[in-house]
């Protein structure tokens, strides 16, 4: 029977907005191919891709919905060795349009936890070629993931919901462009080699900054992490004699309570007179603090503590979320003509068909004739002459008998389904009216021109 | 042509009121420069317009006596070239701008050139050309270094559109890192270039305009010399410049002594405030052997 082609491609799967992290940490994939084994041997389902990123752990099928949520909810079962009572009710299952759309806007960052990152398409990317490879990846995805990748890039190009920084290292690293410039010029000092310390230098890293101290109280950690980034690492007790050196100061030592900041106004002041007419720029990620909030009062100094970067962040954010609505408006749209083309796809596709086997019919025909021909021992030329008026004599009488049906059958619209299934019946057998993907796949190519000379008129052969 | 010199001058209005509005809207967050860059370029080219129908209109064949020398053309004796003047300064500080703001990527500064442009050009042309007296009747000279005072004016003259250009480069450094300094990071700032390359831009001006006044001034005392003109040190064209350049000076001093920042452009501001109060006051209110 036919099928509804808008309700062929689901999503299945859990976001950071449904479940925690501590119940989607569960379902981390770590090897995507076995699971896609396991997605396309359910029955109805011919085509799967797996998305598994930090954010979300989704299943992105092809096939007939409804009697599969239970076989998609075992594969879940699978990953996480977990009951599915324990998680069905966290799962969702999106179908047709909102499946699209869904898509669409993850591919766009539009559901990230962070609205607007730029991860989130390379993990897509990175699911499709898994599921290229795993063979899982047919007609309809090959359709749907790069049109979500399309929609990505419009969705950035044509608005500002990439832009800005939204964490505080980003905040940071956009403000220090704001006084510098150019950050390959700038020397960079990070005092603490721990988590927060090498998240920030990988930031300036990323950045640009190549001249960088080390500082920490142990000095074979600041080391290790000088080694990474070709910086200096020296030990804290040093600090005095490197900060006149450094146009960015990034405090980033968890030091006890009750300890005096590690760089006073006085010490800055000191700094100013071997670098005169050089402002310092000081970014303070401790907490307690790493500086003395009276450097903020100095003429060429410039003090941020994380406070002050998380108001940038989020005075960013809220910049963002007005992008949000001009980007939902452009995946809109975008879901609509997909959603457009996937309605006249089956239509497509039986015309397609069609007409190729009116071609295979065309060439066996002249093939027969010209054989009985060839017994009247006429010259290669005048073979040549015959053949080609042959094909065109059988090209032009298809073109000619089916040019009305087709035209008509087009005209119906994709949602006349008893068209469509007259349409099968009159010309194409019944047991091919589902042809096999890879057949479909193969042939489009070359049908694409056949169509073109079918329907636009093999009259113009005549 | 009468017309033209009511339409052409309200062509130039309205360009530089279009392109103040428009750069002015770029730190509001508009991502478009287009439209007010065309409509700067507008205002700048019916300002040229302008300025050669001036000139042209006050060409004169039949000799105009100035300290014994018989001039002919255009006619710098007999009306003040105050505004003449100031319309040089503007064109040259708005084209200046047009020309490389693409170049070293300081578009964003606009927002500061196209209201001085506007500044300018209202203060040049709506302002009443007032006659002016020669002070002081000069002995005739034999010989007149017409060079001497070309590039007496010419330094001068490039002097102030440097310094100019520095003041609405001191204006952004000033936004800038008063914004910083309120740990804000808003639309302006985005829009504007580092505060490193602003400063850098203002250092080059600053540099090349001092030593422009200075020789500006120097070659008009050479002048003065070779004409054998009388020069009294009461003149108040000579104390209001003394008075520009001492404040220059200071800010000449100050960076050397590694000052930057808002302290050496709030100085940039006090020099460009003094060049347009002794400009006026020159002219309007006080006596002068110069011409403007």
């Amino acid at each position: 029977m036919f099928l509804d082609p808008s309700q062929k491609i689901s999503v299945h799967g859990m976001n950071h907005a449904v479940a925690e992290l501590a119940v989607r940490e569960a379902f981390a994939v770590g090897h995507a191919g076995s699971v896609l084994q396991k997605i396309i041997e359910i029955p109805g389902i011919s085509e799967g891709a797996v998305v598994s990123t930090c954010n979300r752990v989704e299943l992105i099928t092809v096939g007939v919905n409804g009697n599969c949520i239970p076989d998609i909810e075992l594969v879940f079962s699978e990953i996480s060795k977990l009951p599915v009572r324990a998680f069905s009710k966290t799962l969702y299952h999106l179908h047709g349009k909102a499946a699209v759309s869904h898509v669409f806007r993850v591919a766009s960052g539009l559901d990230s936890l962070v609205v607007g990152e730029p991860q989130i398409l390379g993990q897509l990317k990175e699911a499709y070629r898994m599921a290229q490879e795993g063979g899982a990846a047919k007609r309809l995805l090959n359709r749907l993931l790069p049109a979500s990748f399309h929609v990505a890039k419009a969705v950035r190009s044509r608005t500002k919901i990439g832009h800005h920084a939204v964490s505080v290292c980003f905040a940071a690293r956009e403000l220090a462009r704001e006084i510098f410039g150019d950050l390959s010029q700038a020397t960079l000092m990070v005092i603490g080699a721990g988590e927060v310390g090498t998240l920030a230098l990988k930031h300036f890293y990323s950045a640009g900054v190549r001249k960088i101290f080390l500082l920490n109280k142990t000095l074979a950690n600041a080391q290790d992490l000088a080694s990474t980034c070709g910086g200096v690492a020296a030990d804290l007790a040093d600090l005095p004699l490197y900060l006149p050196r450094a146009d960015i100061v990034l405090g980033a030592s968890a030091l006890p309570v009750g300890v005096p900041p590690l760089v006073s106004e006085k010490d800055v002041t000191v700094s100013f007179r071997a670098r005169p007419g050089k402002p310092q720029f000081f970014i303070d990620l401790g907490v307690p603090r790493n500086f003395s909030s009276a450097i903020a009062d100095l003429s060429d100094a410039f003090l941020y503590n994380i406070d002050d970067l998380e108001a940038v962040v989020q005075k960013n954010l809220g910049g963002r979320i007005l992008e949000v609505r001009r980007a939902e408006f452009i995946v809109e749209e975008e879901v609509d003509k997909f959603m457009n083309w996937l309605e006249r796809e089956p239509q497509q596709r039986d015309i397609r068909l069609l007409v190729e086997r009116c071609e295979q019919h065309r060439e066996h025909e002249v093939r027969k004739t010209l054989h009985r021909i060839r017994q009247a021992n006429l010259s290669d030329q005048q073979l040549n002459v015959v053949q080609a008026a042959l094909g065109d004599l059988c090209g032009g009488l298809l073109a000619k008998t089916l040019h009305q049906p087709l035209s008509f059958y087009k005209s119906l619209g994709a949602e006349d389904s008893q068209a469509r299934e007259w349409f099968q019946r009159c010309f194409l057998d019944h047991s091919s009216i589902l042809p096999d993907e890879s057949n479909d796949e193969s042939s489009s190519s070359s049908s694409c021109a056949v169509e073109e000379l079918m329907v636009s008129g093999g009259a113009s052969k005549s | 042509m009468e017309g033209l010199f009511h339409i052409i001058p309200i062509l130039a209005l309205i360009g530089y009121s279009c392109a103040t509005v428009d750069y002015l809207r770029v730190y509001g967050g508009s991502h478009s420069l287009r439209r007010g860059r065309a409509c700067l370029w507008v205002g700048l080219v019916a300002q040229v317009i302008f300025l050669v129908l001036e000139l042209l209109g006050s060409y004169r064949t039949e000799p105009v006596d100035f300290i014994g020398v018989d001039f002919v053309g255009v006619d710098f004796v007999s009306r003040s070239r105050f505004p003449i003047s100031l319309s040089l300064v503007g064109i040259v500080v708005v084209g200046a701008f047009l020309l490389f703001e693409r170049r070293f990527r300081f578009s964003s500064l606009g927002g500061i050139i196209a209201p001085i442009g506007l500044f300018l050009f209202v203060l040049a042309s709506f302002v009443f050309h007032i006659g002016r007296e020669v002070s002081q009747a000069q002995d005739k000279v034999s010989v007149l270094s017409e060079t001497l005072l070309y590039f007496h004016i010419g330094g001068t003259l490039l002097a102030n559109v440097c310094l100019v250009l520095s003041f609405a480069v001191s204006v952004a450094v000033i936004l800038h890192e008063v914004l910083l300094k309120r740990r804000q990071l808003t639309f302006i700032q985005r829009k504007l270039p580092s505060l490193f390359q602003l400063e850098r831009i203002n250092g080059y001006l600053v540099n090349s305009g001092f030593l422009l006044m200075v020789l500006g001034i120097g070659v008009g005392f050479l002048f003065a010399l070779v004409s054998g003109m009388h020069i009294s040190l009461l003149d108040a064209r000579l104390q209001w410049s003394a008075a520009t350049l001492v404040v220059y000076s200071l800010l000449m001093f100050a960076r050397s002594r590694g000052w930057r920042g808002r302290r050496v452009a709030w100085l940039g501001v006090a020099g460009f405030v003094m060049l347009i109060a002794s400009s006026l006051t020159v002219n309007y209110w006080a006596n002068t052997f110069h011409l403007y």
